[in-house]
């Protein structure tokens, strides 16, 4: 009986763990270069009441199969899905968008490298091409202080024109990638850090051995799709209120217990 | 004491056990790949001592008893409805068929839950890490590119071709025991490669097989189960208060 209740409390914790993803999703659903997260559930610990094989009789016979009570339900991650978001053309020569896999590497005010797949890009007093939080896109470059038009071509390159047509290239811009991008650790500010999971960065020229390439003056959108996420949160809702069910009828089954001695 | 006693004891533990049965299945009513339980009761003859000693008619019908055990549970192999993602790396079977996937060195699992991922060094995992196997039985690591698969699970990065997939069927479905982590185990004689019509969808996952609806019901008929066999043990119970309170109480005047 106690079983039933505990059973029933997991299930909702689990789903009110869908029910934060969502939520976070949805919070983010015009966010840049945000990906979407999807908790996955796995089954928690079975019971055995009764093995199968146990003997059935003193004939020998043996139990076909056994009872096994399971025990909830657990959280076993919740994994980012690096799907591609939509993009949108801005016109802006610094917003950045990578068609295909890769993420920008941006330096961290700590010397430690982050990633993003969030291009908004914009240049500091110092001519460097940081992020909207001033976190500078690695390799580092300075763009002249008389820059006409800077281009970005889709291999990474960047060359500024400068007055009197003349064409300077500035530097490459190279591009990160991980054996398991879903194992990134999330900082915060869209940005990702390394972990075990991920694997170390490889990195590599846009459009070159796997690489995405680069698109000036476009964003890429968050991957979050509205309407699969208002879906999914219905489903989490009544997930949780039938868990919220199971509770009220163990308990109702522990009260009738508690009244069969008057 | 009476025999009715212990009979709606037992009755309504197993009303107890089939309700965490059914929370089991409510709590993983959102688990990908999870296959519902379904508990059923046995009942069996118990004889009765015969009343007054040998050689002595009994009365037709008394000299058993029915007892209730926990009898079988089985495993609804029902398949899940298929839930598009669009995540390359989330696969659903459509058929009879299992992922195998390594629970420890030399002992495989089965698994429906194709919500895969890749870990540090590129190589498919299930989400608790356990690596998925490809059809010789080793591990199946991926470089970094762009990942398909075909229909009869042919793994491919980059267009090049890198694994075969190691799909499973159970030949007596009966032996499936669950393990935590949403996977399946049974002796290894009983585990075979799947065969006939068996294809797999790339984007996909297979949703639990729980129907919420028929749970819902299900829950509802085991608590009043219950609640109607805990009654015959209050009846008891009286009965035996009267007994104790009323026969051989001396009346007054």
């Amino acid at each position: 009986m106690i079983r039933s209740l505990w059973t029933a409390a997991t299930g909702m914790s689990a789903q009110n763990t869908n029910v934060d993803v969502i939520a976070n999703n949805l919070a983010n659903v015009n966010t840049s270069g945000f990906k979407r997260g999807r908790a996955n559930f796995q089954d928690l610990m079975y019971q055995q009441i009764k093995a199968p094989g146990a003997e059935a009789s003193q004939a020998g016979t043996q139990l076909p199969t056994g009872i096994q009570i399971g025990l909830g339900v657990q959280t076993a991650g919740v994994q980012s899905i690096f799907t591609e978001g939509s993009f949108q053309q801005t016109g802006n020569p610094l917003d950045l968008a990578i068609e295909g896999r890769g993420f920008f590497q941006v330096q961290l005010p700590n010397g430690e490298m982050a990633y993003t797949r969030a291009g908004s890009f914009s240049v500091d007093a110092q001519g460097q091409i940081v992020t909207p939080d001033g976190n500078v896109l690695q390799p580092a470059i300075v763009v002249p202080a008389d820059t006409v038009t800077l281009t970005i071509g889709a291999d990474g390159t960047i060359s500024a024109m400068q007055p009197g047509n003349v064409n300077t290239t500035l530097g490459t811009l190279q591009l990160a990638n991980f054996s398991n991008p879903s194992g990134l650790m999330h900082i915060g500010r869209s940005l990702y850090q390394t972990s075990n999971a991920s694997g170390e960065a490889i990195t590599g020229i846009p459009g070159n051995n796997g690489f995405g390439g680069i698109t000036q003056g476009t964003l890429e959108m968050s991957n979050v799709n509205a309407v699969e996420e208002m879906v999914n949160l219905i489903a989490g809702q009544r997930a949780y209120e039938m868990n919220s069910k199971a509770i009220q009828a163990s308990d109702d089954m522990l009260h009738i217990a508690n009244t069969i001695r008057r | 004491m009476q025999r009715g006693f212990f009979g709606g004891g037992i009755s309504s533990i197993m009303q107890q056990l089939r309700m965490d049965d059914l929370s089991n299945n409510i709590a993983n009513v959102n688990t990908v790949g999870y296959r519902a339980s379904r508990s059923s009761f046995s009942s069996y003859m118990k004889e009765l001592a015969p009343v007054g000693g040998e050689g002595r008619a009994q009365p037709p019908g008394l000299r058993q008893v029915s007892m209730l055990d926990a009898g079988k549970q089985v495993i609804d192999l029902n398949p899940g409805t298929m839930q598009q993602t669009g995540n390359e790396l989330d696969l659903a079977i459509q058929g009879d068929a299992y992922f195998t996937v390594q629970l420890h060195p030399g002992e495989v699992a089965l698994t429906r839950a194709g919500n895969f991922t890749l870990d540090g060094e590129g190589q498919l995992t299930t989400q608790n890490g356990l690596p998925v196997l490809d059809s010789g039985g080793s591990p199946i690591a991926l470089p970094a590119g762009k990942v398909s698969v075909t229909e009869d699970g042919n793994i491919s990065v980059d267009n090049q071709r890198v694994a075969q997939l190691g799909l499973s069927a159970v030949r007596d479905p009966q032996q499936l025991q669950k393990v935590a982590g949403t996977l399946l185990t049974a002796d290894p004689q009983y585990i075979a490669p799947a065969e006939g019509n068996v294809r797999i969808h790339q984007g996909a996952v297979e949703s639990s097989n729980v129907n919420s609806m028929l749970a819902m019901v299900e829950m509802v008929d085991a608590q009043r189960a219950y609640e109607s066999t805990m009654k015959i043990v209050e009846q008891f119970n009286q009965l035996a208060a009267q007994l104790a309170d009323r026969v051989g109480r001396i009346q007054q005047g």
